[in-house]
């Protein structure tokens, strides 16, 4: 049986898939970047007077990471890895959250911060009801640092903007918002 | 008929037919129609790829899993021969080869899954590629479709198929040209009539002056005075 054969012979959906795109997958959704294929395991809702944003959980069989994504003036999507938490700037930013800092020889500069409410599916290590406390900074080449602080545990993300025209959705089985 | 035929109907010429199986349709609308099933069959394909894409990645894990286990059995058969336990490590190679057989069975079944998976996403770029065509190509069908009915309606119009002609409104025309010439014509005679009518009451009214000139001549000579017009 064709591709289309078996699409064809399936029975008319209740649900029509609904097409993806930064501000609306699922979890289950696959992602494609850069040839490589992530599957959403986890999505964190950011919700900050009324303004909300999205956290995805993408893994790719041996690989976790995060593709941030939210629709300020123009949708602004970036990808990131959880630093491991071993990296001295864990010690650093433990006590004192700076306005500038250097890693890895790159300057910083603190873009943003806040504390934003939490609604959480899948795999993200967080509750729905919770609140995060965050601190975004960004160098003069468009990289990114993620500081977030989950009670009194902090996570910092290294991550990088990424062109929506390089991404690839395939929805899975929930139908989308 | 296929949605790639119905467009192709309209774009090959076969309009007319289009339209009349379309009835009163719109043809834009028709046109935008196909392009939007079109667009939810493609959102229906890209779902079905998921699912080839975790097949794939189900199977990945699975050999994943089948790999570590034959590096910790040949890690646990070197230690155990290390330790001169030479039965245990004939164990623990046998445990590696069943992890062996495994990592092989999963590893064909993910090729195999992987091939699948990327025949249906290369059909999906040749359903996207189509949908971009027919979208770039919506104005030209639209206009086309038109165009082939503004024919229809103009050929209609020339062999006097329809009950309107414009000809009989160049007839009224021009029978209405002549009424207003001939209504034209009946004033000026009136006119001239009328004209005729004014110079005769004025000669009349002059008539009229001298016999009372005349007659005040008259009256004064009765009364001895001197006429004042000689």
């Amino acid at each position: 049986m064709g591709f289309f054969d078996f699409l064809k012979s399936k029975p008319e959906e209740k649900n029509k898939v609904i097409a993806r795109n930064p501000l609306n997958l699922q979890v289950e959704d696959i992602v494609e970047y850069d040839l490589v294929e992530y599957k959403v395991i986890g999505k964190l809702i950011y919700e900050e007077g009324g303004y909300i944003w999205y956290d995805y959980h993408l893994f790719d069989g041996q690989e976790h990471l995060w593709l941030g994504a939210e629709d300020d003036d123009e949708l602004e999507i970036g990808l990131y890895k959880k630093l491991d938490v071993n990296h001295q700037l864990y010690v650093q930013l433990q006590d004192e959250i700076p306005r500038k800092l250097t890693y890895e020889g790159k300057d910083y500069t603190l873009i943003e911060s806040g504390n934003a409410n939490i609604r959480a599916e899948g795999r993200v290590g967080a509750k729905t009801g919770q609140r995060v406390q965050y601190w975004d900074y960004e160098a003069n080449d468009g990289s990114e640092i993620s500081v977030e602080k989950w009670g009194n545990e902090l996570e910092i993300s290294i991550g990088q903007e990424v062109k929506e025209s390089l991404l690839e959705y395939y929805p899975g089985a929930k139908s989308g918002e | 008929m296929g949605i790639f035929d119905r467009i192709k109907t309209v774009m090959s010429g076969k309009a007319n037919e289009a339209i009349d199986k379309w009835e009163d349709k719109n043809i834009e609308v028709v046109v935008k129609e196909e392009i939007r099933k079109m667009k939810d069959e493609y959102r229906q394909a890209k779902s079905a790829v998921n699912k080839s894409i975790t097949l794939v990645k189900e199977v990945e894990a699975k050999r994943n899993e089948a790999k570590e286990e034959m590096e910790h059995w040949n890690e646990r058969a070197k230690q155990a021969l290390e330790a001169n336990k030479e039965d245990l490590a004939r164990k623990a190679l046998e445990k590696k080869q069943e992890a062996e057989k495994n990592y092989s069975k999963y590893k064909e079944q993910a090729e195999a899954r992987r091939k699948t998976a990327d025949l249906h996403k290369r059909k999906l770029e040749e359903l996207k590629e189509k949908i971009e065509e027919a979208e770039d190509k919506q104005d030209e069908l639209i206009a086309e479709a038109e165009n082939a009915k503004a024919t229809t309606e103009i050929n209609e119009t020339l062999n006097g198929l329809g009950n309107y002609s414009a000809a009989d409104d160049l007839d009224r025309l021009s029978s209405k040209v002549d009424k207003m010439k001939a209504r034209a014509e009946a004033s000026n005679e009136l006119y001239d009539e009328l004209e005729k009518d004014d110079l005769e009451a004025e000669f009349e009214k002059l008539n009229d002056n001298d016999s009372v000139d005349d007659e005040l001549a008259k009256l004064k000579a009765e009364m001895g005075k001197e006429d004042s017009n000689k």
